[in-house]
């Protein structure tokens, strides 16, 4: 009797079996919503550099071709703007850094690859006449191929500029 | 044998553990939806400005190169096609990005008299004539529509852009 007593005051195999299975399942639970909750915040991140990058240059190119003073397309990815101060910006893309580059300097950041850079000059009248250009523009995350975006952006010059 | 009355769980603590967990599921779980929604939405929008920026330069673009505005009937829709050069045609897109419908509408411009007190002054009134306005042929008001469906509900952007003749020099 005083045997049985001092048995029963650990856990049998059985209790302990039921135990760790049921650790085991709570584990496994808490690890794939980590990994979920881990995993969608690093692709929002990386959605996300590819909308600033995407912001970024509808901005940049809204701002030069509108009040450019004269626009060049030396190739069909090749941009040059004499801009409202007689300055001048050339943009191309640099296709070993995979970046868009103004006067030879990045634009882009190095998180994102820009794969595609094609201007379309959709004006109604011969040069010098205003000019309203089509941009297309395909880029995809630097290390995630799988977070891309293609975007079209349409800016015409304005008068006076 | 007094060993057997704290064996197992209290139900008091088994509904203080359950009250914890669904604490922490329900606002884990709705909030996670919520960060994906807000993502979809803003992804949304910047697509939906660039079709609008689209729209709104196009229409610049033909308005700031004709002279004959009479093309393009006022209070009519148009939409932007391209073959080679811009042009806007008449009718509205629908399914752009298999989302979107834009449109572009041309409205005249009513500006006050030049014997008022206000001569060329806009005026931004649904009925020109009654207010003793003048439609200023010289003068358009461009203004483009995306609207989309989002979850239910259908979001709108509109931009509006005045062009008119003296500025252009046409």
């Amino acid at each position: 009797m005083k045997r049985d007593m001092k048995l029963r005051t650990g856990f049998t195999l059985m209790e302990l079996l039921i135990g760790m299975t049921l650790i085991s399942f709570i584990f496994l639970g808490v690890i794939t919503a980590t990994a979920v909750l881990l995993n969608s915040n690093a692709r929002v991140k990386q959605i996300d550099h590819l909308e600033q990058a995407k912001n970024d240059l509808q901005l940049e190119f809204s701002n030069s071709i509108r009040w450019a003073k004269a626009i060049t397309i030396v190739s069909p990815s090749e941009l040059t703007i004499t801009n409202s101060d007689s300055s001048t910006s050339a943009y191309q893309l640099d296709v070993s850094t995979k970046r868009i580059v103004k006067n030879g300097v990045p634009i882009t950041s190095d998180t994102v690859d820009i794969m595609n850079f094609e201007i379309n000059d959709y004006s109604r009248l011969p040069a010098p006449a205003l000019r309203s250009l089509q941009l297309f523009i395909e880029m995809q995350h630097h290390d995630f191929s799988a977070v891309r975006q293609t975007f079209r952006l349409v800016v015409s010059q304005r008068v006076g500029s | 044998m007094r060993i057997f009355t704290r064996r197992g769980f209290l139900i008091l603590e088994a509904i203080i553990a359950i009250g914890i967990l669904s604490v922490i599921l329900v606002t884990v779980l709705p909030s996670l939806s919520f960060f994906v929604k807000r993502a979809r939405r803003s992804q949304n929008e910047t697509q939906a400005t660039l079709l609008l920026q689209e729209g709104m330069e196009v229409a610049y673009h033909v308005f700031s190169t004709t002279s004959n505005w009479d093309l393009y009937a006022i209070d009519t829709s148009y939409r932007p096609v391209h073959n080679g050069m811009w042009e806007l045609v008449a009718g509205v897109d629908t399914d752009l990005e298999t989302l979107y419908t834009r449109k572009i509408e041309i409205k005249a411009v009513c500006r006050h008299p030049a014997t008022s007190a206000q001569p060329g002054e806009i005026l931004d009134v649904p009925d020109c004539s009654a207010a003793h306005g003048l439609f200023d042929p010289t003068s358009r008001s461009l203004i483009t529509t995306v609207s989309w469906d989002e979850g239910g509900t259908v979001q709108t952007l509109t931009a509006k852009l005045l062009v008119t003749k003296q500025l252009l020099s046409l």
